[in-house]
């Protein structure tokens, strides 16, 4: 059973937040996945195996191509100042 | 000149479309003028559209009437009205995901998919509806609202790629765009009387398709007819040394093998598809079997045991990337930031809860669980070892046979509203989608008849890797076989 | 109680190469905030990364130049963690199976210091912090960086000084990155945990994290050995945490650790694929580096009889290094052309950076010619002294400054009668001697030597000259 501690500690981790009043519901659902997702553990699978069928990880050659332009960088940005990402410590 | 009567092979929409433009018996502005205006008459009803690209549209038309002006060849896909889920990143023009984080977000780059179809003079009607982050097997979790099934309002369009099925179905663009991760091209093609096609895990790149699951995700295609499909796929899968998992060596060529005999081929099917079928499905699905073995091939039952594992295994794989891949929504570079907030953690958490639907942080907070210290040997390597497991077992599988013959999905498009109440057990109708990306093959769904609603069924064919010729062969050869093409009387009459 | 310190080191390196390690960006130190930046290294949406192949090689050459062994096969993981200068909350590293591992770098005293492994991964972006905000450049973001990581093998604030010298010039000899650790681009967390001496089991530790100074890390070992000693002289436990060093102050400070954030939930990332490298490659890269630096003070001393500290000085930086080789393949006696290079060449050098571009006018060729002049008994030490600076003044060859005739050595009859036209031009300075005035021997002796074009050996002059003047 996921406890509301290690919802929170999940919570947490996931840089989510779940208000006081949630937490029951949202244990209740996820406790309803982890158990769907739990018929997996009796399965004996070895977990020795490492293989990616999709090959190997292609090379580039270090050239320099040229970057975005700054506007481009900062056009979806929330805050910016002086070229740079703003982000204020509190609001 | 492309000639569309080669070997044969019918005359799609693609071509329709493509002949009436080069003959000028309409020019590109006045076909897109249609498409645009029926869009505005019907979107409402129908959800499809969350962003209507006119004027861009307008503009790519006009482009395009210049060059046939002009006397160039143009490529069957230049003047084409279609569109692209919005998980597909198209510079300067809003790409949201269907998501409260990303509205009002533009790209600053294409995604290399939408570069080369702009390239070859696509026109863009505009994006299309999607579950959040396409999460969702019916659209309804989009934040704009669901796409409804153009043959019956009352249901869903399916999932996550409802828009783009919507769009195609109801005759307000001509092809569509979508992803597919575990389903979500092909169930929609299913529910809406489409061809969907989710290529081979590798050959349609990646680059600027919105990340939701890496290892599965897969742009596909959703036309009127399979002719439609290979024509848009031969043109959309090529190697892009700017993703990384993106195929080297395959060369896409399905249309010249359209209309080869499928007289020999050995098709199987895995008895644990059968269970749970609606009765209508099944009646479809058993027709269609047959029509196969009237054409000449040759089919056996036979069992993959593995399948029955493959849906909790997805669920872990999904949500484990998932939550990495949408780690970088905080507020701070772009998307949605909270307004109010008292330390940078207290703003990020509260952005991201603020951002994101219920369905998406509940597979975050999956991801994170199955991921965790104490967890992610129990599901999550577990659920590697099952990938692994399942795609040895689909090996062994295509030694044997051609392709494989399962139902898309195991019932008709759902009523709005149902899959929310419980969206655990809506996980099941992916039950015969997921493994098809787990194992990073190539699958097509196809109508194959009705039911007794008038709700379109959908025959799967899965096939081996990189063997997407085949799968279409196979798809063109049953789409000839008999009349299956669904029609609805939304949007433009040419 | 007598405690002993127990050490190991995280390394970071930033690579020089061209470009970042998984995009096309420039790796350019400084710039306009945000201009070497693309959808990649900021984590767009969409955005896809593809690796650097010179990153690759670079981290084998560190891996073989500290004795690892390099796995042909070797895998990109994601760390998972949120914090403003990290684009897409993860880190793309190397968890369980990295590119080099079980190597070992070797004090002056002979212990190895055991490197537990080497992995790649890209650097995060740059926080400026003011009084009520954050100011974020990502220019930094996606620069390659190894990271090398020692085992708690280092006892005293020395073997760590050495350890980190030594890693630095090694990685600057191999050419894989500039290591200045002021500007950032070499950078070390300090684990340190404290024993009883004769105890073999490992206290708890703590991480002194982004040293990068040298005077730094020192003064934080010390400080924060002496905390640690004083815990547990108290009957306390240390707890195991992450600490800041404090320049001002000079003291360590926890950092505000937040105990959930430390699980990275590490696992392969889905865009990139296993990373081989061949055996053959390996090879290629292993015969490509060049002879380590220690590697070749050690024969310096052994086979040429320098000091240790000439061979030091000889190997500290590779283009002097590469420098003294190539001359030393062809001169009969490199001890001599070792004292040349260092005494003048070097010497004129005041910068590190110029140390490093050791740019000189003096090629191999012309400078070999002039030692092989000195050992064949052409000209002597004190000429080809004057001919070096004069070649390094214009960068002339050596034929330039002694033509046929001046290479020539001065017969002894030519030697007495510049000596006696030195006692007739200067009749003041004959006087001055005979009166006892050592120092007029040094106007005749200057004399005969501008008459000699310097070719004349000085010593031999004086003892004519006062064989002369006591006639």
């Amino acid at each position: 059973m996921i406890s509301k501690q290690e919802l929170e500690n999940i919570a947490l981790l996931s840089k989510l937040y779940v208000p006081q009043e949630n937490l029951e519901t949202v244990c209740r659902d996820m406790q309803r996945m982890v158990d769907f997702a739990s018929r997996l553990c009796e399965a004996p699978l070895s977990t020795e195996t490492e293989t990616d069928s999709r090959g190997l990880t292609p090379l580039r050659e270090d050239i320099v191509n040229p970057s975005c332009p700054r506007e481009d960088i900062l056009l979806n940005a929330p805050c910016q100042e002086s070229g740079c990402f703003l982000l204020r410590k509190k609001v | 000149m492309f000639s569309a009567e080669k070997e044969g092979v019918a005359v799609g929409r693609i071509y329709e479309i493509h002949n009436l433009i080069t003959k000028k018996e309409i020019s590109c502005r006045e076909l897109t003028q249609k498409y645009l205006e029926a869009v505005i008459r019907d979107n409402h009803m129908l959800g499809t559209y969350v962003n209507i690209t006119a004027e861009q549209a307008l503009m790519m038309a006009d482009e395009v009437d210049k060059r046939i002006h002009s006397g160039e060849d143009i490529h069957p896909l230049c003047g084409v009205p279609m569109t692209l889920k919005d998980n597909i990143c198209t510079k300067g023009i809003e790409t949201t995901c269907c998501s409260q984080m990303l509205k009002g977000h533009k790209p600053v780059y294409d995604a290399t998919v939408w570069q080369r179809l702009k390239a070859l003079g696509a026109v863009l009607v505009g994006k299309t509806n999607m579950d959040e982050f396409a999460m969702g097997n019916t659209c309804e979790t989009s934040c704009f609202g669901a796409a409804k099934n153009p043959h019956d309002t009352s249901r869903v369009a399916g999932g996550s790629s409802g828009g783009g099925a919507c769009a195609v179905s109801a005759n307000l663009a001509v092809y569509a765009l979508g992803s597919d991760t575990g389903g979500s091209v092909r169930q929609p093609a299913s529910f809406c009387g489409l061809v969907g096609l989710k290529p081979t895990y590798g050959a349609v790149s990646r680059l600027g398709l919105i990340a939701y699951a890496s290892s599965l995700d897969q742009i596909g295609t959703l036309t009127t007819s399979v002719e439609d499909c290979a024509l848009l796929f031969d043109s959309i899968a090529f190697h892009d040394p700017l993703d990384s998992t993106s195929s080297v060596s395959f060369k896409a060529d399905t249309c010249s093998s359209l209309n080869n005999s499928i007289k020999g081929r050995k098709l199987c099917i895995p008895q644990e598809y059968l269970e749970g079928l609606s009765a209508d499905v099944k009646t479809c699905f058993e027709k269609a079997v047959r029509t196969y073995e009237d054409m000449g091939a040759e089919i056996e039952y036979m069992s993959i045991p593995q399948l029955r594992l493959a849906l909790p295994a997805y669920y872990i794989l999904a949500c484990a990337e998932a939550s990495s891949n949408l780690g970088r929504y905080d507020g701070v570079r772009y998307g949605h930031k909270t307004d109010l907030y008292e330390s940078v953690q207290e703003m990020v958490s509260k952005s991201r809860s603020e951002g994101f639907g219920d369905e998406v942080k509940r597979r975050i907070l999956m991801g994170t669980y199955v991921l965790s210290e104490g967890y992610v040997n129990a599901y999550y390597k577990k659920a590697q070892a099952m990938r692994h497991e399942l795609a040895k077992a689909f090996d062994r599988v295509f030694e044997e046979y051609d392709a494989i013959l399962t139902p898309t999905v195991p019932h008709t498009a759902p009523f709005l509203g149902q899959a929310l109440t419980n969206p655990v057990e809506s996980y099941q109708s992916d039950i015969c989608t997921v493994p098809v990306n787990i194992a990073s093959l190539p699958a097509v769904s196809l109508p194959c008849g009705a039911d007794s609603h008038g709700l379109p069924v959908g025959l799967q064919i899965i096939g081996n890797r990189f063997c997407e010729a085949t799968l279409l062969n196979l798809a063109y050869k049953f789409q000839q076989s008999g009349d299956y093409a669904s029609s609805t009387d939304w949007g433009v009459t040419l | 109680m007598r405690y002993e310190l127990v050490a190991g080191l995280e390394t970071h390196i930033e690579l020089s190469t061209e470009s970042k390690i998984f995009c096309g960006c420039t790796t350019r130190f400084a710039g306009e905030p945000n201009t070497h930046c693309c959808p990649v290294c900021t984590g767009q949406p969409g955005a896809l990364p593809v690796l650097n192949r010179r990153v690759v090689e670079y981290g084998v050459m560190a891996g073989l130049a500290v004795n690892c062994s390099i796995n042909e096969l070797s895998f990109m993981d994601r760390k998972n963690y949120s914090y403003p200068d990290l684009p897409k909350a993860y880190q793309i590293s190397q968890f369980d199976i990295p590119l080099c591992q079980d190597g070992y770098l070797e004090l002056s005293d002979g212990k190895r210091i055991g490197i537990e492994r080497i992995h790649i991964e890209e650097d995060a972006g740059k926080l400026i912090h003011r009084q009520e905000d954050i100011l974020i450049d990502y220019n930094r973001a996606g620069v390659p960086l190894i990271e090398i990581v020692s085992h708690p093998h280092l006892n005293s604030t020395e073997q760590v000084r050495e350890y980190v010298d030594k890693l630095r010039q090694l990685m600057r000899f191999i050419g894989i990155s500039d290591c200045r650790m002021q500007e950032g681009s070499m950078r070390c967390d300090v684990n340190i945990s404290v024993r009883p001496v004769g105890e073999t089991a490992l206290g708890t530790r703590t991480e002194i994290k982004n040293m990068n100074s040298i005077s730094g890390i020192v003064r934080a070992m010390d400080y924060e050995f002496e905390r640690q000693c004083r815990i547990l002289e108290r009957g306390g436990k240390i707890l195991q945490e992450t600490l800041r060093f404090d320049e001002a102050t000079g003291q360590t400070t926890p950092m505000r650790s937040k105990e959930a954030d430390k699980d990275y939930r590490f696992f392969r990332d889905p865009d990139l694929l296993p990373v081989y490298i061949s055996k053959e490659e390996i090879e290629r890269i292993r015969a490509e580096l060049p002879q380590l630096p220690f590697v070749r003070a050690q024969r310096y001393v052994r086979e040429y009889g320098l000091s240790p500290e000439e061979a030091a000085q000889l190997t500290g930086y590779r283009r002097v290094s590469d420098f003294f080789e190539n001359v030393s393949g062809s001169v009969r006696t490199p001890a001599i052309a070792a004292k040349f290079i260092i005494g003048q060449i070097f010497g004129r050098f005041r910068t590190e950076k110029e140390k490093e571009a050791f740019e000189i006018k003096v090629s191999e060729e012309e400078f070999t010619s002039l030692m092989k002049l000195l050992e064949e008994g052409t000209i002597n030490h004190n000429l080809a002294k004057i001919t070096l600076e004069k070649m390094m003044d214009t960068g002339a060859s050596v034929s330039q400054f002694l033509d046929k005739d001046a290479l020539k050595c001065i017969s002894e009859e030519e030697l007495d009668s510049m000596c006696r036209r030195a006692l007739e031009t200067n009749p003041k300075a004959v006087i001055d001697y005979k009166k006892g005035k050592e120092k007029a021997l040094m106007a005749l002796l200057g004399y005969v030597m501008r008459e000699s074009n310097g070719k004349a050996e000085a010593s031999h002059v004086r003892e004519k000259l006062r064989v002369m003047l006591s006639e």
